[in-house]
């Protein structure tokens, strides 16, 4: 396991070079001029090449490379244009805030996702299996930032129970609860329905195989049969998806924290494109970057340990 | 030269591939060789499957009404979706304004009907231009194999270490918004997904009889993978597309939605919940009038994905 763990560790490391190269490719190699977009088209040249300058965008492009790599890694993404603060430590500032509103999301879609998938799995082909798998689709077609519209306007707006917008502070741990409610409600939902269906899928394929059916055929009653031999086997694909559930639930997160104005790195990151503000926008990505490759290695250790095999390939 | 007068020895097995007893879409391979008569053309399968699901039929019936209203949204209503008529500010649905009126006084059911071409425009176009991107990267990877193989798919696998919604987003920073680049924006972020299916596929088919026949003939690499490989992976990828259109629609209205779309006036439905949002307690029409027709029509694409996927492989049936 703990070989496993290092080599994991270690195999990290390229894939955060690559995508901090990626993010440096896709926002500035790609064709489109992020000064004149950032000044607009009325400005003048002078000024245009004085901001260009400035943020050394004048310089070739492998030097400019070379310069935000060996500073990204030590997690230095220069100044915000608009706050002239260090992008870090706005993004520091609301980092837990994503963090509570992902960890919050992925709990109700735990609860409400693997249930709901399992029991359409052991009853498939049933009312309930109909039910639930239409319910979920419907979860899936709903655009995220609607479902959210919603739920202001039946909780906050016409039953008046909720507080619409903003975070709250972490002092005071009450008013940061409540209203982290809707938010987290709404993501838990929207993710809830694809967790459902990968579970059932997931299941179904586990209640088909040789083992299930040699144990229903010895007359295991049919509690132990899901729990002790389906549900456990079923885990190992479920927990390789926790991955995709993640990054959905981070890229949902995005969305939410801007309906919701909530603190966030999504609010940051969209807030930074509509502002054209350049650094924050490209810092705030990496950083983003960062967090999916950590959370997806933390995924990878956790598979390790529920799954020895897959430690020796 | 010599492909279509001898086909046999490449396009037999492909047959036998592509004519599995749950796939009969994939039948215009078969068009090329003319001289072999093949057995007269059943009545499709996914035809007498479509009649027994009502869910997918009624789809498939808002789908084609959805194209009608595409093509043509002057038919369904008079307005004009960017007149303003400040009188009529959040005028409540009425006769005359059946989603009522949003802030500007404009008709909510005319930047609805309107709205239809440029999301789904964008949904579709944006799926269609990742199946081609994707396909052709994974054909080319999975064909060639190697060390261009390993540096694609790696690209790949860290461009699907985003969340499709951000990578749409750091696209949108460095184009800028727009409908051309909105397509874009989603084309990049979809085509991994399709560029790991293809050389999946690739690599199955890669080692057939049939490819090897067409390798010894002495074909060109570019005419093996486009007419021996392409045809036969393409059925699962076309799978894939009609499961994507609806994210592609989703995540459409989210960037419109965030005010990174197709810019106003335009109406698309996420800027139209969007305008909706500040008045939701005042005029809960306009969010929901945009946000219901996303619904709608994302629900009838997935539900008709479904179906496809379903009468393709009942094996794959729940996954998603």
């Amino acid at each position: 396991m703990f070989r496993y763990a290092v080599r994991k560790l270690l195999l990290a490391i390229p894939t955060i070079l690559g995508i901090l190269t990626l993010v440096f490719i896709l926002l500035r190699v790609v064709p489109g001029d992020p000064v004149r977009l950032m000044m607009g088209d009325v400005a003048m040249p002078a000024d245009v090449a004085a901001l260009r300058h400035q943020f050394g965008l004048d310089r070739p492009l492998w030097v400019q490379y070379v310069d935000y790599l060996t500073h990204a890694v030590r997690g230095d993404f220069g100044l915000a244009l608009k706050s002239g603060l260090p992008v870090i430590g706005e993004i520091l500032r609301v980092f837990p805030h994503t963090v509570l509103l992902a960890v919050v999301g992925l709990l109700i879609t735990v609860a409400l996702g693997l249930p709901v998938g399992v029991l359409s799995a052991v009853r498939a082909g049933s009312f309930w299996d109909y039910g639930s798998m239409a319910v979920s689709l419907l979860g899936l077609s709903l655009p995220t930032f609607w479902l959210a519209i919603l739920m202001i306007l039946l909780f906050s707006v016409k039953l008046s129970w909720l507080p619409i917008t903003g975070a709250g502070n972490f002092s005071q741990p009450g008013d940061l609860l409540v209203r982290l409610i809707l938010p987290a409600l709404t993501l838990g939902i929207s993710t809830a329905a694809f967790a459902a269906r990968m579970t059932r899928s997931c299941m179904l394929e586990v209640l088909a195989q040789d083992y299930v059916r040699t144990a229903r055929a010895k007359g295991v009653p049919q509690r132990s049969v899901i729990y002790r031999h389906a549900l456990k086997n079923a885990a190992i694909p479920i927990v390789t998806t926790m991955g995709i559930l993640l990054s959905r639930l981070l890229g949902g997160a995005v969305v939410i924290e801007m309906v919701f104005s909530r603190p966030g790195i999504g609010q940051l990151i969209v807030s930074g494109i509509l502002a054209r503000d350049y650094p924050l926008v490209q810092g705030t990505v990496s950083f983003f970057a960062f967090t999916l490759i950590a959370v997806n290695l933390g995924v990878d250790l956790v598979y390790g340990y529920l799954d020895p095999t897959i430690r020796f390939d | 030269m010599g492909i279509s007068t001898r086909p046999s020895g490449s396009t037999e097995p492909a047959r036998a591939q592509t004519h599995g007893p749950a796939q009969p879409q994939a039948q215009p391979r078969v068009q090329a060789q003319a001289p072999v008569r093949r057995p007269r053309w059943k009545p499709p399968r996914t035809l007498r499957a479509l009649l027994r699901n009502p869910g997918a039929l009624l789809a498939l019936l808002v789908m084609v009404f959805l194209a009608f209203v595409l093509v043509s949204p002057g038919s369904l209503t008079s307005f004009d979706p960017t007149l303003m008529s400040l009188p009529e500010k959040y005028a409540p649905p009425s006769r005359i304004h059946i989603f009522g009126a949003d802030q500007l006084g404009r008709d909510v059911f005319a930047r609805v009907v309107y709205g239809t071409r440029i999301s789904l425009g964008i949904g579709f176009g944006s799926t269609i231009l990742s199946l081609i991107a994707g396909s052709f990267i994974g054909i080319v990877a999975g064909y060639y194999g190697g060390w261009f193989d390993k540096t694609l798919m790696t690209l790949m696998d860290m461009l699907m270490a985003f969340p499709s919604i951000l990578l749409a987003l750091v696209m949108v920073a460095s184009l800028g918004t727009g409908a051309i680049n909105t397509i874009i924006a989603l084309a990049v972020a979809m085509t991994p997904n399709f560029a790991r299916q293809a050389r999946a596929s690739v690599l199955s088919v890669r080692e057939k009889q049939y490819i090897q026949a067409a390798h010894s003939v002495g074909l060109a690499s570019w005419y093996i993978m486009l007419r021996h490989i392409l045809p036969n992976i393409l059925a699962p990828l076309l799978i894939t597309a009609s499961l994507s259109i609806g994210v592609a629609i989703l995540s459409e209205a989210s960037l419109s939605y965030l005010g990174l779309g197709v810019p106003p006036p335009a109406p698309s439905w996420g800027t139209i919940v969007n305008e909706g949002k500040n008045a939701i307690g005042l005029a809960p029409w306009v969010a929901t009038a945009g946000g219901g027709a996303v619904t709608v029509a994302v629900l009838a694409v997935n539900l008709l994905g479904d179906f496809l996927r379903d009468a393709y492989d009942p094996r794959l049936r729940g996954l998603r």
